[in-house]
């Protein structure tokens, strides 16, 4: 009785999640889409429903209802197995994100989260680096050479940025002392994280932004010399699920950065899980902001950035933080 | 020594990339869009404000004809030979008073790109593109105009230039800047 | 061996090369309009100019009239030379009407090419420009002499290459006009040739007028098909339709030139009765069906009367490669052919011809050229391969002797002796030629004379008029001229030599004879038309209806395709190309052309618009060649042959038949004959030694008579009608005169004939020229011989 009333729950929080997640995915795009056009002086979709709300559901028309075309020569199961994996690990990742405090419902424990595992980052690590995969068998699978050279600088680059993305969340981990979200979460109940540690928040913040593969950094799929790099030869939802995948990451994304630097949900007045929102939303702004402002970067420059300063830069970090630490434990 | 200092200049310009003044250059971008985002929007709204187009602008083609109300084109066939998607065809023909014409002249403008090539290298000045653009189609059959459907009774862009009269079908030796027909005949200078 | 310098490269060329040749030998094409290889220079258009820097000549001189000589420094970049140029254009343009829009010639023009290529563009002259009243040329040639730039070539080829006189130029200077005295058909049956050789729009051709752009058709290298002379042809086809046949050179077959037959026989192709999709008892049906229908008929008959119930007729403009497959299939099957020739005399005379010209050396168009005695026995060059005439006629420009022995009146552009003998008379002139030195002296007057000067004889032999033992008397004769006579055969098909080669013991008439004696129930007819040119109409449609099975592969809208039980459409030349054998054993290639299919001017909507559909091919089944179909045939009755495309058939032919397939495309076989048995052939008694009546010679013409060009609507306009030569002196004594229409009656029908009479005809001799055939529908037999009680005045 007990397992099924908690694989109810479990069910349950899933299902929603999950519905909010590929609501809130389709909406972003939505805002983005529109944030975008008003960056740039235009108006962006207005004309599915007032204000263009409905475009999200017209764009799923759409993409469901195009052919789906495998082209010739590409290596079938893997061609069609790429899109899910993107999408899956994207859709995992957020899984192990807490969104709320733990609340007590009819003497029941209900966590803030789908699941809060004890080395949540590390999870979430994982399944980011899982999703290289995805792309790098799409872009070879297409048997095309802009997919494959798609693929290829995708898997550079995660490779590349990973390092001095888990080496930037080192110094909160030291801080917190603890991979588990929910801890680190409750670690920022006087001070968030990116006050103590901007330099880390920094680092993160541009480490993920390669990692999710955006502007500035979105040299795998670089249009202008790529056609669309690894998913040019993707049509119809398989399309579809490399776009849900890119923005589902972006709210994975807020939502690290809320917990790790921005103090979760925690906040004055609000109630918690709009505090969380709200910081995932000003972090997915950023995210557009950025878009709307920097250039790609040059392949090499984009090497550059990773090795000779972002790395070294996330070295230093930890050791200072190490040091402090040292010299004035828990304080 | 060319290369060398070449090589240098362009170490020093990363350097000076590196420096700490491209993020002030950052920050002045992140400034610029973010006083756009709250501007109003340029953007005019297309199917309730309709501009006027240029005269010259590149739409819809059409065959003129000549100041007399004649068909201007003669089927030389240089238009379907200049156009890049090769969306032109037609059969030439005979007409009874001589004059070549065309039998059937047909536009697929599924494939059209509206480049205005085939205006710039008809001779007769009898293709023409017109301002003209809504021209959207449920099924590209449609889009499929035929010589009925080109010919205009106007002489469009040019209202003077009648090819015929320099090199048509006119009685020899009486068309503008011809002399009398030669006798071959006659030995007389 | 002169040596010179042009634009800095040293070259050495023979003597008498001209400058404008020995630099295109460099890749250096020095702009030119009235130079022709064939015709020689004629330093009327002055385009050519280069500069001479130093050696025996200097200054700014027209490349295409000066020899090469030693140590001549030539500079075709050098700013006088270019500067000339540039000024003869802008000179000749100055009275052109500039109309290329309306111009066929657009496209492949060559003044429009140099004329952009000077960057000439605006005319500066003010003046007036001269005009010209057109001509109406006949069907073929298409006037508009304002657009003369006054070259001479058309004249130059029709008068002195051709040796033809109604075309020329009249007047002078300015006023030179280039045409006829007065409008009419050019009488030249290499007429079309004035449109390949005018490098302006002057002359056009007719039939492709307006049809379509260069840039727009597809076009292939192929060959002409209508004789066994095996012209090189390029041919273009536009919207699913053969539009025009130009000549291809070929510095080996044909040259420069082509003959009208050959460049406007084309449209047999295009035939609206052309049958498309394959038919069963008339109806017609899928491909499946049709294949599937066949294959039934086939098995049953064989399990009702075994193989040898089957017969297998094909003709001489099968391609090699039906030949070479209906053969292996023939073999495989035991079925009774295949039969190549109409009857055993046809077989047999034509193997004794390939026999004798292969043993005593084959000769060519080129050597003919080069022959300086030439003697036509039994051929009428002009009917039978037209551009020998014009081959006769250069070797006789350069002083050959020709002669002829045949008893038609001959017809050729230059002067030749001739002697209208036949049959026993012809026996005795060659026999007594072959004996003496000076035996056709007697016949022709001046051979004596001829032969004791003579380097390189050739003698051009047909079989057509003359009988196997005057065949076998010519070759004789021929050895009796000794190393230098070679003998150029004339052979009624493309593919005759082939034929030959490839026939066994069957002919059509012995199949014929044996469906009347019960022992053959089934034809299968690949691309052969028995029908086509048979004395024998009524016996032939009694055997073909007494059939249980006519298979019939072919693209003709023949006879008897309209009688066939099964019918599948096979590819011209055109659409599936294939390999000839020519009369001098030469083995060519023609390429497809296009995909083939209804054309497209057949399918208009009320003649105004292309249909407005979407197809993945082109309307009409894609016609296979008949090779192809027997193949399909073999596997479905289980008697495939393992071949599967075209380079498969040439290996297996290499091996079956290496005689015919040693050499490579181009060059020539080299069979020795063989398997003539004389015994076979009774001789039949000449039944006009003992009567009034005169014998019966059935002869074709130039444009009527040929398979396929039969089918070619193009030469309507020129098919002369049925013609019937009598000897002028028995014509007149029975008080006909030329041109007079009589009726002969033969069987229970009478066909009209207009008189022509000539003294070289002999006496007891009428030659029947059917003319267009369409008059012989109804003719069930023609006899031997006609008595004057069978003519009469109409
Ligand atoms: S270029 Fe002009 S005249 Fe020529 S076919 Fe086209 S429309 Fe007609
Ligand atoms: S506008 Fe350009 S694409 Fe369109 S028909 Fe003319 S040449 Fe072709
Ligand atoms: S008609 Fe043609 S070939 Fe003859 S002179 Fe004129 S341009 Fe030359
Ligand atoms: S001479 Fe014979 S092969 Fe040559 S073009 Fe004429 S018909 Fe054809
Ligand atoms: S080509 Fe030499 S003068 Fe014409």
């Amino acid at each position: 009785m007990e397992l099924l009333t908690y694989l109810a729950l479990m069910g349950l929080k899933s299902i929603a999640v999950l519905g909010f997640l590929l609501f809130a995915a389709s909406y972003l795009v939505l805002g983005e889409r529109k944030l975008l056009a008003r960056f740039q002086v235009r108006y962006g979709p207005n004309r599915a429903g007032p204000w263009g709300l409905l475009q999200p559901i017209a764009d799923m028309i759409k993409l469901l209802a195009k052919e789906d075309i495998v082209p010739q020569g590409a290596d079938r199961k893997l061609f069609l197995l790429a899109p899910a994996l993107v999408a899956t690990t994207a859709l995992l990742s957020f899984g192990a994100v807490p969104w709320g405090p733990e609340l007590v419902l009819g003497g029941r424990k209900i966590e803030g989260a789908v699941a809060d595992v004890q080395v949540g980052l590390l999870y979430i690590f994982a399944m980011s680096s899982l999703s290289v995969y995805g792309i790098a068998l799409g872009g070879w699978a297409s048997n095309s050479k802009y997919s494959l050279l798609g693929a290829v600088r995708g898997a550079a680059q995660m490779i590349s940025y990973e390092i001095s993305l888990g080496l930037s969340l080192a110094p909160i981990v030291m801080l917190s002392g603890s991979f588990s979200l929910r801890e680190i979460v409750e670690a920022q109940e006087k001070v968030p994280f990116g006050l103590i540690q901007p330099v880390s928040l920094f680092l993160f913040l541009t480490s993920a932004l390669a990692e999710i593969k955006r502007i500035p950094f979105d040299l795998p799929e670089a249009e202008n010399e790529l056609v669309a790099g690894y998913h040019t030869e993707y049509s119809g939802m398989r399309f579809g699920l490399f776009f849900l995948g890119e923005y589902v990451n972006i709210i994975v994304l807020g939502g690290v950065v809320a917990n790790m630097f921005l103090g979760g949900w925690k906040g004055p007045l609000l109630p918690p899980l709009l505090w969380f929102v709200i910081k995932v939303l000003a972090v997915a702004f950023f995210l557009i902001w950025v878009r709307a402002t920097l250039p790609r970067l040059r392949y090499d420059q984009l090497m550059h950035l990773g090795w000779k300063l972002l790395l070294p830069l996330s070295v230093l970090n930890v050791i200072l933080t190490g040091a402090v630490l040292a010299a004035w434990p828990k304080s | 020594m060319g290369e060398k200092r070449e090589g240098r200049s362009r170490d020093e310009a990363e350097r000076r990339e590196g420096g700490l003044h491209v993020l002030g250059a950052i920050w002045g971008g992140f400034a610029t869009t973010l006083k756009h985002l709250f501007r109003r929007p340029i953007t005019q709204q297309y199917p309730e404000v309709r501009r006027s187009l240029p005269e010259r602008a590149r739409g819809r083609i059409i065959l003129t004809r000549d100041p007399k109300g004649d068909e201007r084109c003669v089927a030389c066939e240089l238009c379907s030979a200049v156009c890049p998607v090769s969306c032109i065809s037609m059969q030439a023909a005979q007409r009874e008073d001589g004059r070549r014409y065309a039998l059937w002249f047909r536009i697929n403008f599924a494939r059209c790109i509206f480049c205005g090539l085939c205006e710039e290298a008809c001779p007769t000045l009898a293709i023409q593109l017109t301002p003209d653009f809504e021209m959207i189609k449920a099924d590209p059959l449609d889009l499929l105009y035929e010589k009925e459907d080109l010919l205009v009774d106007h002489c469009g862009k040019n209202t003077y230039y009648d090819y015929q009269e320099h090199c048509g079908t006119g009685e020899k030796g009486m068309r503008p800047g011809e002399l009398p027909p030669v006798d071959p005949k006659t030995n007389l200078p | 061996m002169p040596r010179l310098t042009i634009d800095g490269q040293v070259i050495e060329v023979p003597p008498g090369t001209k400058v404008i040749d020995a630099a295109e030998a460099l890749g250096i094409v020095i702009p030119r309009l009235c130079y022709h290889p064939a015709l020689g220079p004629a330093g009327a258009c002055r385009l050519c100019a280069v500069s001479f820097l130093d050696g025996p000549v200097k200054g700014v001189l027209m490349s295409c009239s000066i020899e090469a000589r030693d140590g001549m420094v030539v500079s075709t970049e050098h700013p006088e030379a270019v500067s000339f140029r540039k000024q003869v254009i802008e000179w000749l343009m100055m009275n052109h009407p500039h109309d290329c829009p309306v111009c066929d010639e657009g496209g492949h023009c060559l003044l429009q090419e140099v004329t952009v290529a000077s960057g000439h563009c605006r005319r500066r002259y003010p003046g007036p420009k001269r005009t010209f009243v057109d001509q109406d040329l006949g069907p073929f040639v298409q006037q508009e002499m304002n657009r003369c730039i006054h070259c001479w070539r058309c004249r130059r080829f029709y008068q002195d290459y051709a040796g033809y006189r109604d075309f020329g130029a009249l007047g002078i200077g300015w006023r030179t006009y280039f045409g006829r005295a007065t409008s009419g058909v050019l009488e030249s049956p290499f007429s079309g040739n004035l449109v390949d050789i005018c490098p302006t729009g002057a002359l056009t051709d007719k039939p492709s007028r307006f049809m379509a752009r260069r840039w727009d058709v597809e076009r292939a290298p192929s060959l002409c098909i209508h004789c066994s002379l095996g012209c090189n042809v390029t041919v273009s086809a536009h919207l699913r339709e053969i539009v025009q046949v130009e000549a291809r050179y070929n510095g080996d077959v044909n040259g420069h030139f082509i003959c009208d037959r050959g460049r406007y026989g084309f449209d047999y192709a295009n035939h609206p009765l052309r049958p498309r999709s394959p038919a069963v008892m008339g109806e017609e049906t899928s491909w499946s069906k049709a294949i599937a229908q066949a294959v039934a008929g086939i098995e049953e008959v064989t399990r009702a009367h075994g193989p040898k119930a089957i017969g297998v007729v094909s003709s001489e403009r099968a391609s090699l490669e039906a030949m070479v497959t209906l053969s292996l299939l023939c073999e495989e099957t035991g079925w009774e052919g295949p039969a190549f020739f109409q009857d055993e005399e046809t077989l047999v005379k034509n193997r004794l011809l390939a026999q004798v010209a292969l043993s005593h050396g084959i000769a060519g168009l080129r050597e003919v050229e080069k022959a300086d005695l030439i003697l036509i026995v039994g051929t009428d060059p002009i009917c039978e391969a037209p551009l020998l005439a014009l081959a006769i006629r250069q070797a006789w420009r350069r002083g050959a002797w020709v002669g002829a022995l045949d008893p038609r009146p001959i017809e050729l552009p230059l002067t030749f002796e001739q002697s209208g003998l036949w049959d026993e008379e012809l026996k005795k002139a060659l026999l007594k030629g072959a004996q003496r030195e000076e035996g056709l002296e007697e016949v022709l007057p001046g051979w004596k004379e001829a032969l004791d000067r003579s380097r390189e004889i050739v003698v051009i032999l047909g079989p057509t008029v003359v009988d196997i033992s005057s065949l076998r008397r010519c070759g004789e004769f021929v050895s009796k001229l000794g190393k230098k006579a070679r003998i150029f055969p004339v052979f009624r098909g493309p593919n005759s030599l082939a034929a030959s080669a490839l026939s066994r013991e069957s002919t059509f008439r012995s199949l014929a004879r044996k469906i009347r004696e019960g022992k053959i129930k089934a034809l299968l007819l690949v691309e052969a038309d028995p029908f086509h040119g048979t004395k024998m109409r009524g016996e032939l449609e009694a055997s073909i209806r007494s059939l249980e099975l006519t298979i019939v592969i072919d693209y003709l809208p023949s006879e008897v395709v309209k009688r066939a039980h099964i019918l599948i459409p096979s590819a011209t030349i055109y659409e599936g190309g294939g390999s000839f054998i020519n009369q001098e054993g030469r083995l060519q290639r023609a390429s497809p052309v296009h995909r083939g299919g209804i054309p497209l001017r057949r399918n208009l909507q009320g003649n105004l618009r292309p249909p407005r559909t979407f197809a993945k091919g082109p309307p009409g089944e894609t016609a296979k060649s008949s090779w192809q179909v027997l193949l399909e045939l073999g596997e479905r009755i289980g008697k495939g042959l393992g071949i599967e495309d075209k380079e498969d058939i040439w290996k297996v032919a290499r091996e079956r038949f290496p005689f015919l397939w040693q050499v490579e495309p181009g060059g020539r076989i080299s069979w020795e004959g063989g398997g003539v048995q004389e015994e076979a052939m009774e001789e039949e008694e000449d039944p006009s030694q003992s009567s009034q009546e005169m014998r019966v010679l059935l002869v074709t013409s130039t444009f009527a008579g040929e398979e396929l060009s039969q089918y070619s609507s193009k030469l309507d306009p020129v098919r002369n009608e049925a013609r019937a030569f009598f000897n002028e002196e028995v014509a007149s004594q029975r008080g006909l005169r030329r041109g007079d229409r009589i009726w002969i009656r033969m069987g229970d029908v009478r066909v009209p004939f207009s008189v022509k009479t000539s003294p070289k005809v002999p006496s007891k001799l009428l030659i029947l020229d059917p003319g267009n055939e369409g008059l012989w529908r109804e003719v069930r037999e023609v006899s031997k011989t006609i008595g004057w009680t069978e003519i009469e005045r109409a």
